[in-house]
C-alpha cells in the first residue's frame, strides 16, 4: 500500500492504493473518502458536496500513474450509476492488462462501489509516460 | 457571446470547478463553442514541487472532460436558467470513446466544440472536440447527461 501520491495534491482523488502484480497484469484497489470541505467539492456544489463523476476517472488515472507510470489515452466507456456524497467511501477496483500489440500500454477495466452499490463502471486504455 | 457572469447564472458549479470561461457561439439545439483558459495559477498546480517534469503541468484530463461536459450543459440549457424549486440537477452520466491526442498546459486556451446529437426524454447525447488553437487535444464520440435529483429519496 502506498500513501497519497505526491502529484495528487491538491486534486485529491486517491487516499490509499493497493497494487497487486499478476504476471504482466495489475490489480488495483484505490480508496477515497469524499471530503465535502475539500476545495474542489466546495464548488461542486455549494451547499451539497457531490464527488464529480469525472473524479472517478481522476482516481483511476492517479492509481495508474502511481502503479505503472501510465497516462490515460482513451476512456472507451464510462457510466456513472450513483452519486457519491460527503463522507462516502468509494472503492475503485481495476484490472490493468498489459498490451504490446502495435502500441505499449494497458487495457483497464474498473468498477467503483459505495458499500454494495456500484457507483461507476469504466473501461479505458493507458499508455506509458514518455517522459 | 455569453460571458462568465451569465455562465454563473446558468450552471450550478462554482470556483474552482466552474470550468467554462466564455461561450463564443451557440446555435440553440445544435452546437456550442466555449473556451476555458488554463493558467499556472489553477489550484491543481499548487502542490507541484520545483524541478518536477514538464508533464506535471498537463491539465488534468478529468477537468478537461468536466469542462467539456459543462459546455454541453450550456448547449442543452440553451440560455435558460434552471427552475428554482426543481430539485433536479443536470448530471453527467456517461461517455464513450473520449480520446486524448495531446496535452494542454498553462497558457493554453481550451476551445470546446460540442454538437447535440439527440435528446430522448430527459437524456441528452452530445459529441465534439477540444482544441488549443489548431492543435486537436481530445475527441469524444458520445457524452451523455440527464436531469434528475442528486440522490433520490429512498
Amino acid at each position: 500500500m502506498t500513501g497519497i501520491p505526491a502529484f495528487a495534491a491538491p486534486l485529491r482523488a486517491v487516499d490509499t492504493l493497493d497494487v497487486r502484480h499478476q504476471g504482466d497484469d495489475l490489480e488495483l484497489v484505490a480508496r477515497i473518502t469524499v471530503d465535502g470541505k475539500e476545495p474542489n467539492l466546495r464548488g461542486h456544489f455549494p451547499g451539497q458536496a457531490v464527488y464529480p463523476g469525472v473524479f472517478v476517472i481522476e482516481t483511476l488515472e492517479q492509481a495508474m500513474r502511481e502503479a505503472a507510470n501510465a497516462r490515460l489515452r482513451t476512456v472507451r466507456s464510462v457510466r456513472f450509476l450513483a452519486p457519491l456524497l460527503d463522507g462516502d467511501l468509494m472503492v475503485l477496483t481495476a484490472t490493468a492488462k498489459r498490451v504490446r500489440d502495435g502500441w505499449e500500454g494497458w487495457e483497464v477495466t474498473g468498477k467503483a462501489v459505495l458499500g454494495e452499490t456500484t457507483t461507476a463502471k469504466v473501461r479505458a486504455t493507458f499508455e506509458e509516460d514518455a517522459e | 457571446m455569453t460571458e462568465h457572469h451569465d455562465i454563473r447564472i446558468l450552471l450550478p458549479q462554482r470556483y474552482p470547478l466552474l470550468l467554462v470561461d466564455r461561450v463564443l457561439d451557440l446555435v440553440p439545439g445544435e452546437s456550442i463553442v466555449t473556451i476555458k483558459a488554463v493558467t499556472g495559477t489553477e489550484p491543481c498546480y499548487a502542490g507541484i514541487p520545483d524541478g518536477a517534469p514538464a508533464s506535471s503541468y498537463d491539465y488534468p484530463k478529468s477537468l478537461m472532460i468536466e469542462s467539456f461536459g459543462q459546455s454541453a450543459a450550456l448547449l442543452w440549457l440553451d440560455g435558460r436558467a434552471p427552475v428554482e424549486d426543481d430539485d433536479s440537477t443536470l448530471m453527467f452520466i456517461g461517455a464513450r470513446d473520449y480520446h486524448f491526442t495531446a496535452a494542454a498546459r498553462p497558457g493554453d486556451v481550451l476551445r470546446h466544440e460540442v454538437r447535440l446529437e439527440s435528446v430522448l426524454a430527459d437524456t441528452a447525447f452530445a459529441t465534439g472536440r477540444t482544441w488549443v488553437g489548431d492543435r486537436l487535444i481530445a475527441t469524444v464520440t458520445t457524452l451523455t447527461a440527464t436531469r434528475r435529483p442528486v440522490r433520490p429519496a429512498a
